[in-house]
Order: C-alpha cells, then structure tokens, then sequence
C-alpha cells in the first residue's frame, strides 16, 4: 500500500541544515499494523507528516496505492488525505468549540458527506469507541481517554484506508492507553493499515513489524508477528 | 457545510468575549457612520429627481465676460424666457421665476412672512407639481392669482377649501388662490411657498434690458438630447440682440444644479455640493476601514489561539478554499451582527445626526435602496475585514503547528503594525484637521470686517416701507435705539452687482463688476461703517443724483474715484455724483483679503428693510420688544420680524462649520474605534508573551520595567503614525487653506498638540493591559506554557 524509496527531507535555515530523514526506504502492505521507534528528533513525526501528506520531501519516491504523491501539490494532498488517511494524536487536537459529534462529523463535513449519511456514519463510530454517551460534550469536559476515543473515531469514521497515529497514548494512563490500542488492533483487525510512532516497548508490541530509526534512518525491522492475510 | 461555519463562527465569539465585543462595536460604529452618510448622500444625489421628467428640465444660465474672466450667474434677464420659447422648436415650455423671501401674507385674521416665487404659467407645467386643489392649467390663469403650499394654505385656511379666497401679499396687492399644491419635496433646489403670477410682478419688457439678469429661467425641452443642439445656439443668443450685454446663456440640467454648481471661468469645476459629498463619503470609508482594520488585527493576532483548530481542520480534509470559505463567513457573520446593531443605531441616532449637521432630509429608511446599501456595507465590510485574515490564517502549515503544538511567536506584526500606524495616521489627519478648520473659522470670525456686527438687527420682511420718517424718530426717541436707517442690503447681504458703470477714462472694453446697492441716510454710522472722505446721505431729498463708493472702486476710477467724480449708468439713463468715499469692508466673501467695488445710491422711495443698531443692553428682549411695538403701531397691518446681524455674519460660515463639525465627529470616531483595536492587540499581545514576562520577572524585571515593554513598541507605532499623518495632514490643511484669502497658517504647536494627545491616548489604552500582564504571577503563567 506504501512504498517509500529513498525519502529525504531536510530542514534548512540560514544558519543551520538538518537533515530529518535520510535515504529512508520502506513499504508497509494493506492491512499491515507497523510501528516506527526511535528517540526524539530521530525523523519519526517528520515521517509520519510526510506519509499522512501534510509536509513534502526532497526527494526520493513515495507511492500510496501505487501512485507517486511525493510531488502532489497541496491541493492534491488535502484532496488524497481527506479521502484515506485518519489521523491520531498524543495530545488529541480535538477542536475545544466543537462538541464530540461534531468533531467526529468534521472529517465527513470536509468529504461533502449529506448531512443524513453523516448521521449515520457519526453514530456508528462514537457507537464503536462507546463515547456515544458524551456525544454533545466539548473536549474540555471530557477526561484524557474520552478525549482519546473521539480522537479515534474522527479517525476511523471516514473509513480509511490507513490510519496515522502519532504516540496515541503518550498522554494517557496504562489503562486509557492499553484501551486504546485494543481499539487500533480492532480496526487493524478489521483491514485498516495502520503506522504508529511510539516511544513505548509495550504498545508497540501490538503491531505486526517494528522500524526502529536514529538519525533520519532506519536502523533495524522487526518482524513480530506474519500478517494474517493481505487484504484486497 | 455553512451551517457548521456559522456554528463555529458563533462559538468562537461566545468563546473570546473580548475579542467579540471590541470587534462587534468597532464594525457597529463603522457602519452606522457608513450608513447615515449613504443617506446623506442619497438625498444630495436625489436633488429634483423628484420632478416627473427631470433630465428634461434646465435652468437657463449665464457666463459673463469680466476682464477676461468668465463668470457665471444663475440669473437671467426677463426677456429671455419668452424669447428663447419662441425661438427655438426643441423648448417645450419656458418660465421665469423671481425668488422673494420673507414676504408678508395676510388675511384679515393671519399673517405670516414666507419665502416665495413670483412665476410664469409654464412654472407649472415644468414642474409636475402635486396639485391638491386647482391644476396646472387654471393656476396662474389672472394676473391676481396665486398658488400657496398646503401647508401655506393651512395656516390661512385650515383644512378647508382655499381656491376663491382671497389674502394680501406683502401688504399690498390681494391676490386670489387659484390652486393649492403639495409642498416642495425636501430635495428639491427651491423652497418656494406660494407662487404668485409674474404678470404682477411689474416687468415692463419694453423697458428691461439684456444686462439685467435677476430672475431664473427654467426650460423644458422635447428631449433632453436636444440641449447639445440648443446650447450651441444659444451662446449668442443674447450678443446677437445686444453686442455690449456680453451675456451668454446656456441650459444646464437641473439634475447637476446641486452637487455641481460650481463654475470657474465658464466651466463647470466638479465643485459645489458634490465636494462635501465626497468629504463625507471619503471619511464614512475611512471609519469603516479602522474598523475592518481592528477585525484584521484582531483575528490575526488571535492566530495563535486557533492556529490548533486550523491545523486539525487541514489534517481532516480542509483545503485553502474550504477554511477561506470558513474565515469569510466567520467575519460576514460577525459584520452581519455589527450591521444589526448600526441600523437600530442608525434609526436612533439619525435625528440626532440630522439636527448637529443641520441637514434637511426627510428619510424613509425600509426602502429598496437603503436595503440595498445595508447589504452592500455588510458585503463590503465582510470582504475588508475577512480577506487579509481569511488567507492569513487559511495558510498555516499544519505539520509545523502540530509537531510545534503552539508556536510562540506571533506572523503576521509586519502587516498589523502597518495597518495600526494607517489607523493612528488617519486619526492623527482628522484630528490636526479638526483644530485647524476650527482656528480658520475662529480667526475669520474674529476679523475686523470694517462694520459693526453686534447689537444690529434688520427687518426681514420687505414691505415698501412708507412713514420712515416717523418711525425713525419714534425709534430714536424710544431711548433703546442708537442708530436707523433703511435700504436694501446689510453690509452681509449686497446680492445686486452689475458691470453697467462708466466713468471718464474708463477702458470700456474692461468689464468691471461692482456690486451696488440703494440706502438711506444714516446707513454708514448704522453698521459703523467709516466714511473717509466726502459726506454721508442727505435727507433733503437733494442727493437723488449722488453716489457714495468704496475705496476699492475708487481706486478703479482712478482721478474720477474722488468727491466730486462722476459715475454713468449704461446708456446714460443716470448721472450720478460722489459724495463720499468709504473705508473698504468686507460684504461678499467674509473670506476675502481685498474688497470689491461697491456703489451705495440714495433711494428715498424704495426702502425694503429697516436697520436698526441697539443701545448697549443686558436684556436684549426689552429693546426688541420697545422697537416691535412702535412698529406695529405705525405698521399696524405688518408684524415686526426681524434678524441679527451677527447671526447671518455666523451664517455665512455655514459650510466651514459643518466640516467642522464632521471633522471632530470622524476623528472621535476613529480615535474610540483605533483605541477598542489596540486595546484588544494590546491585550493579545500581553497574553502571547506571557512565558516572556515570567521568565524576564523571574530573572527580576520590575512591574514597571514589564509595562515599559510591553508599552513602548505601541508608542512607536504612534510616532511613526505620526511622522505619516502629520505631514499629509499640513498638506492636505494647506491646500484647504489656500481656498480663503484671509487665513491662518498652520502652527507647529496644533501639530504636536494632536501627536502628544494621540500618544497619551494610546498611552492610557494600553498601559492597564501591560499593568495587568506585568503583575501577574510569573510561576503561574510558566507553569501554563
């Protein structure tokens, strides 16, 4: 599903030029739940924003689906993210003036869904991560894990083919957190392609193979556990 | 999808109350101050529209050649309507109309001094007037007819019939009303409240001549396409008939007559009402630019709170046109609430506007075009105010806010620095040029203008004044008078000029335009006038021949302008002497340098006002009441109405004072609407740099050392709006100073007056939020960072 040849990306100012990732190569299959490990300031969210097509690179190729993006406009980018990445984040970014449906409803809003299939679409996911009850809740009323599980059902509710999730569980306890990652397994479980940056032994754990990176490369790949069957 | 919008739109001004109120009242402002002048503007550009085929209306006007220069008059001579109606085939109708203001109509029971018109029949029939009783062709049908307003006929006859009766006019002639019409619309360029038949005016055409132009002609055409035609006909129309009238007429709409009335050198200057239009206009646009400019700055400087909310937008599928769609209809929502409260603002406080400007207009606000106007603003204001944000904030990097979280530092200052020094500029310009055109008037005001303006008053009415004599010795030996005398004209109000005066060595192919008037003895010690040489009027009745001139004309005459010197009237009909020569004062232009020539003659016979200068007194109702009852005792059929002189002389500043006043209400405006900007920035600003403050107290900067900083870049921003407002502000104040003859010159002082106070009001605006955020606790505010 992703095929990432050679990717660099570097970071320049007047004085200073960083290189953030460098000559980084990988592919993740349909349906593939991979998490990329490192320390911080190895490359890992550059990677991540790079492959959820909010930043560009400098070169080197990166097929999604078969198709080179790596020099897609913005317009194009907005357009093939909105339709098939969801993202999760450690610190949530929910929008504070929006209630939990309607944070949920925006990926959908954005996808000129009706308003009636948004509805619909809205329910089944806050039904899934069982928010349901906090539908009309703001983020600041909601506790870290709540927060969480709406942040997951933005993400999943426009069903897409990958889901980006950046340290999901860096802001929550072990018990917020390990509910979490039931959640991505289940939608991994499920045909979701999903990539993860964690600093977590544990959660990582959860997915199929491991990159470890350090200085914008990858050092090593583990192979956890087979695939069970590549989806079509 | 605009649901949503709106929706978010609402709750973000719910969430940032500040930002709400200081954005909703700055725009509220804006547009009311838009709005009321669109009505203004309305209403000037609607100036005899109201008549029913107007394009095809046109006065008859003149350009006279003086020493070369052209100048035009809107006066014509009584010959000209007939003729020209039977001349050309294009002129469907052509009528003369005299204005006589403050005449005496009476009845047995009532009396009542109103402004009016003596007019041809055709009057009616080119202006399509609302006849309420009567009609157009009866009208003006004898020569004793008169037509009075309905308003007129009321005060005489109530709400009944008036046709058939009968009332005096200006004591004299009994005129019966042929017909009663609507009052003139509020708009219209004249006021008239009856009309009277021009047959009784007294015109003998056989004896007038092309060189007296005192009535107005109005013309109706077939077309208005034929005016090309006739004009170029007409210009010599009037040498051809009389070579030395040197008069050339032409038809002008009367559409134009009001905003452009102005004509230098025979042209038409784009001057006249039109000027102050586009002053209002201009500085209605600039209010409501300051405040697009506070909802610019604001929403910018807020970025850093919504800099999250966009960026997760953009992850989830937002693009550049989805979030500019978003931040336009974030600000239309914000203008549209604005624009709610201006209207209610706008029907409240119209009166109020309408009473400090002095303005004539009679609003209908819920029609087309106001909803029209109310809609463009609310578009116009949308579009100023959320374009610069709307592409601001649309282009945020979302990857750089979400690996950053929130960045510390605020984009954007360049712009919004800039946008605050236009905003303090534009302030700074209203503001010296309230103090200067204040000065101006105060320093005109207060010139020696060579009569005496206090304790005079002038009877207003112009009956032919018979008894004189009588009156005045009455008057003078009442105790209350000091000095009487009768004519026509105070020193502020000579209307009649004319180039028809010869003397021995006069170049006769310069034509010289010297005013002229008729007065009695006693005119000159009256208004105070000082008599230089030679003698004033006798009451002998020997000086019909004499002539007393000023300065100015005497100067002219060169060895003719002395006692004694001869003065011709056009074909030799009178022969006059000077008897006097008197200082030069000022009687046309109260802001002129140099006199022009002016020619008293004695007229024993037709005097149309009384002047009257009073003793010193604490009480000024007692004399009056003491003059108004010997008055109405020799004049028992008129009543005494009267005038000071020194109001018409504060009249006469009428223009410069409603700039004035429109100068000072648009600079407090946009000083209040500058200040509710960088109060709301400067509260912003306080809370970005919050971690800076801590860190700079916990390393032991003082409260006032904190407020220093926070205070100082916006006292720059002052300075430097300063060192752009002050200099466009003397050139732009130079240049209206060099309209008027006799004026002030700018001084440093008004300049560093208006930047020291804009200072300190920028001082005082964000001093209390730099205190605040100097005070607060700095482990509080690193512990939130």
């Amino acid at each position: 599903m992703i095929k990432i040849t050679n990717l660099e990306k570097i970071y320049r100012t007047d004085l200073v030029e960083t290189v953030a990732l460098n000559k980084m190569s990988f592919d993740v299959r349909k349906g593939e739940f991979v998490a990329i490990m490192g320390p911080s300031g190895c490359g890992k969210s550059t990677l991540l924003n790079i492959l959820g097509l909010l930043d560009d690179c400098n070169g080197g190729s990166f097929l999604f689906d078969g198709i080179e993006v790596a020099k897609f406009n913005e317009q194009k980018r907005a357009d093939l993210r909105k339709k098939n990445i969801g993202f999760v984040f450690q610190s949530f970014n929910l929008i504070d003036e929006l209630t939990t449906y309607e944070n949920v409803e925006l990926p959908l809003i954005y996808n000129n869904v009706k308003a009636a299939d948004r509805k619909v679409l809205v329910e089944e996911a806050l039904d899934k991560m069982q928010i349901m009850h906090r539908r009309n809740h703001y983020p600041q009323q909601l506790s870290g894990g709540q927060q969480q599980r709406v942040a997951v059902a933005r993400a999943v509710v426009n069903n897409p083919k990958l889901i980006l999730a950046d340290e999901p569980t860096g802001n929550l306890d072990s018990h917020n957190g390990n509910e979490v990652m039931d959640m991505l397994t289940t939608l991994n479980g499920q045909g979701t392609t999903i990539i993860m940056v964690t600093h977590s032994e544990h959660d990582a754990q959860y997915a199929h193979r491991i990159i470890r990176m350090l200085d914008g490369e990858k050092v090593t790949e583990n192979i956890l556990r087979e695939l069970d069957y590549v989806h079509n | 999808m605009f649901k949503h919008y709106f929706k978010t739109a609402w709750r973000n001004l719910k969430a940032d109350k500040l930002f709400s109120v200081l954005n909703i009242t700055g725009l509220s402002i804006g547009i009311a101050a838009a709005l009321l002048i669109f009505i203004w503007v309305e209403s000037e550009y609607n100036y005899n529209k109201k008549f029913s085929k107007h394009d095809d209306i046109f006065l008859a006007e003149n350009t006279h050649v003086f020493n070369g220069q052209n100048v035009t008059y809107k006066t014509t001579s009584p010959l000209l309507a007939p003729e020209i109606k039977q001349q050309f085939p294009q002129i469907k109708y052509a009528a003369r109309s005299v204005f006589y203001p403050n005449i005496l109509l009476s009845t047995t029971n009532d009396k009542i001094y109103k402004d009016g018109a003596y007019a041809d029949a055709d009057f009616f029939k080119i202006f399509n007037l609302q006849f309420v009783e009567g009609s157009a062709g009866s009208a003006l049908k004898n020569i004793n007819d008169i037509v009075l307003t309905q308003s007129t006929a009321k005060v005489f006859f109530g709400n009944g019939n008036a046709v058939g009766k009968t009332l005096k006019l200006n004591n004299g002639v009994l005129c019966n009303v042929s017909a009663v019409i609507k009052d003139f619309p509020l708009t219209s360029s004249f006021q008239y409240n009856w009309i009277a038949n021009f047959k009784s005016f007294g015109v003998d055409l056989t004896k007038e001549t092309w060189t007296d132009n005192y009535l107005e002609t109005y013309v109706k055409l077939n077309s208005a396409k034929d005016v090309f035609a006739v004009n170029q006909t007409l210009k010599d129309f009037i040498v051809k008939r009389d070579k030395e009238a040197n008069a050339h007429p032409f038809l002008y709409s009367i559409r134009k007559l009001h905003l452009y009335s102005s004509f230098v050198d025979g042209k038409v200057t784009g001057n006249g009402n039109i000027k102050y239009v586009r002053m209002f206009a201009v500085a209605a646009f600039i209010i409501l630019l300051i405040a697009c400019i506070n909802f610019m700055n604001l929403s910018t400087a807020r970025s850093l709170k919504r800099s999250k909310e966009i960026s997760v937008r953009k992850v989830f599928g937002a693009d550049k046109k989805s979030l500019l769609l978003q931040f336009f209809s974030e600000a239309f929502f914000c203008s549209a609430l604005a624009t709610a409260f201006a209207v209610v603002a706008v029907v409240l406080f119209f009166p109020f506007f309408k009473q400090l400007m002095q303005l004539s207009i009679d609003v209908h606000y819920f029609t087309f075009t106001h909803i029209a106007a109310v809609i463009l603003t609310l578009l116009i204001c949308t579009l100023l105010a959320g374009a610069y944000p709307a592409l601001y904030l649309s282009s945020f990097d979302p990857a750089q806010i979400l690996r950053k979280q929130h960045s510390s530092r605020l984009g954007g200052g360049f712009i919004r620095k800039g946008l605050v020094v236009f905003q303090f500029a534009t302030c700074i310009i209203l503001l010296i040029a309230t103090i200067v055109i204040h000065r101006q008037i105060a320093y005109t005001q207060k010139r020696n203008v060579g009569f005496q303006k206090n304790n005079v008053i002038y009877t207003t009415g112009s009956d032919y004044l018979k008894s004189t004599d009588l009156l005045k010795n009455k008057l003078l030996s009442s105790g209350v008078v000091k000095n009487v005398s009768f004519g026509y004209g105070t020193p502020i109000g000579i209307y009649n000029s004319g180039s028809g005066f010869y003397w021995e060595g006069k170049d006769v192919s310069k034509n010289i335009d010297i005013a002229n008037t008729e007065i009695s003895s006693d005119y000159f010690s009256t208004f105070g006038i000082q008599l230089l040489t030679g003698r004033d009027f006798l009451n002998d009745g020997k000086d019909s021949n004499s002539v007393v001139i000023n300065q100015a004309l005497a100067d002219i005459m060169g060895n003719e302008g002395r006692i004694g010197g001869r003065l011709y009237s056009k074909g030799g009909s009178s022969n006059a002497i000077i008897t006097g020569i008197v200082k030069d004062f000022v009687f046309d232009d109260m802001n002129a340098v140099k006199s022009k020539p002016l020619v008293y003659r004695f007229d024993k016979e037709h005097y149309g006002q009384i002047f009257i200068s009073l003793k010193e007194s604490h009480n000024i109702s007692q004399p009056i009441a003491t003059i108004k009852k010997i008055y109405e005792k020799i004049y028992p059929s008129s009543s005494f109405a009267y005038k000071f002189l020194d109001e018409d002389f504060k009249a006469t500043f009428e223009q410069e004072v409603l700039v004035n006043k429109l100068s000072a209400l648009f600079g407090v405006l946009a000083v209040f609407v500058s200040c509710l900007g960088l109060f709301g920035l400067s509260s912003f600003m306080a809370e970005a740099r919050k971690k800076e403050i801590g860190i700079r107290k916990v390393l032991g900067a003082s409260v006032f050392s904190v407020t220093k900083l926070l205070t100082k870049d916006y006292l720059k921003l002052v300075v430097a709006a300063a060192f752009v407002g002050a200099p466009v502000a003397w050139m732009l104040m130079n240049s209206w100073l060099n309209g008027y003859g006799y004026r002030i010159h700018i001084e440093v002082w008004e300049i560093a007056t208006v930047i020291v106070l804009s200072l300190l009001i920028a001082l005082v605006t964000v001093a209390s939020q730099a205190i605040r955020a100097a005070r607060g606790n700095p482990v509080k505010s690193l512990k939130t960072e």
